[in-house]
């Protein structure tokens, strides 16, 4: 072995170090800043819509929403593929299931809203709180993000590329539907925000 | 243990390798160069375009962690006032819970 033998072993070797370093440290550091950052942001919407006087702060589907996005907020690190597939086949095997009482809770809750605008606007919100949850997850296992992948080009090829964008958004909501219970996702982030 | 720990132990392990790998480079001069010559002919072949590459990357992550560094004292700063006064119109305010720096807490971790 000669001197630029051993000049591409430590080229190499740091240029490993520095990949892993960013892709273990730096990266996933940064995607739970963004998700976090996004998430207090639809919370202060959601508070600026409360202070305009459209919905009390103290109505059940106001302080349901709040609570699944400080629970979000709260456990943002533990939103993970790996962790939800772990939870899925927890709930799965559970004998006595227990209750999904947010979502029976939340339900009932934006029934009870009077107001159709008002009601339009909360679910509005809380499809946006489900979105970064699940681009949060999608973006962050390349298992998903592949099988997000497949879908789309499979929806592509059987649409024929009459429409890219409903195709996409239909792959992406199939493909993470099949595979994560939204409802199971908010009664963990819900239970650990109470 | 595995998911909370596994992002360091990968990090260890990959360092671990690349340290044996460069020894065992290194071992194989043993006896046969001069240390001079090996320096010599070691930064020789250090590329040009690595050091840039490096260089750059390395001022572009300095760079990220201290807008990181001011971003969290920013939070810090603001966030006790806009608590106060959300306290002041919805005193029922519920918190996520995180740190003042916008981490998570110890005991969540």
């Amino acid at each position: 072995m000669n001197a630029q033998a051993l000049a591409i072993v430590f080229q190499s070797a740091t240029a490993l170090i520095a990949i892993f370093v960013l892709l273990l440290w730096l990266w996933p550091a940064a995607r739970l800043d963004r998700f976090r950052q996004d998430m207090f942001a639809v919370r202060d919407e959601l508070f600026d819509y409360g202070r305009s006087g459209k919905i009390r702060f103290s109505d059940p589907a106001y302080r349901l929403l709040r609570q699944l996005m400080n629970g979000f907020i709260r456990y943002a690190h533990q939103l993970t593929f790996f962790r939800v597939c772990m939870m899925s086949l927890m709930w799965m095997t559970l004998e006595d299931k227990p209750r999904l009482e947010w979502s029976e809770n939340w339900n009932k809750a934006v029934k009870d809203i009077k107001d159709e605008e008002v009601r339009k606007d909360l679910t509005a919100f809380h499809d946006r709180v489900c979105a970064l949850a699940l681009q949060r997850l999608l973006t962050g296992s390349p298992v998903l993000l592949a099988l997000v992948f497949l879908a789309i080009v499979l929806g592509l090829c059987h649409a024929g590329l009459k429409s890219l964008k409903s195709t996409v958004s239909k792959a992406v909501t199939e493909t993470t539907s099949k595979v994560i219970d939204a409802r199971l996702l908010q009664e963990e982030a819900a239970r650990s925000a109470a | 243990m595995v998911r909370r720990f596994g992002n360091v132990v990968i990090l260890c392990v990959t360092v671990a390798y690349c340290s044996r790998q460069v020894a065992i480079a290194v071992q194989a001069f043993a006896g046969k160069t001069s240390l001079a010559d090996l320096k010599l002919g070691f930064f020789a072949n250090i590329t040009m375009v690595y050091t840039l590459s490096l260089a750059v990357s390395g001022i572009s992550v300095v760079l990220y962690l201290n807008e990181r560094r001011l971003h969290r004292k920013s939070r810090e700063r603001l966030t006790e006032r806009i608590t106060k006064l959300e306290l002041t119109l919805d005193p029922s305010r519920t918190s996520s819970h995180l740190t003042s720096r916008g981490l998570t807490r110890r005991e969540d971790a």
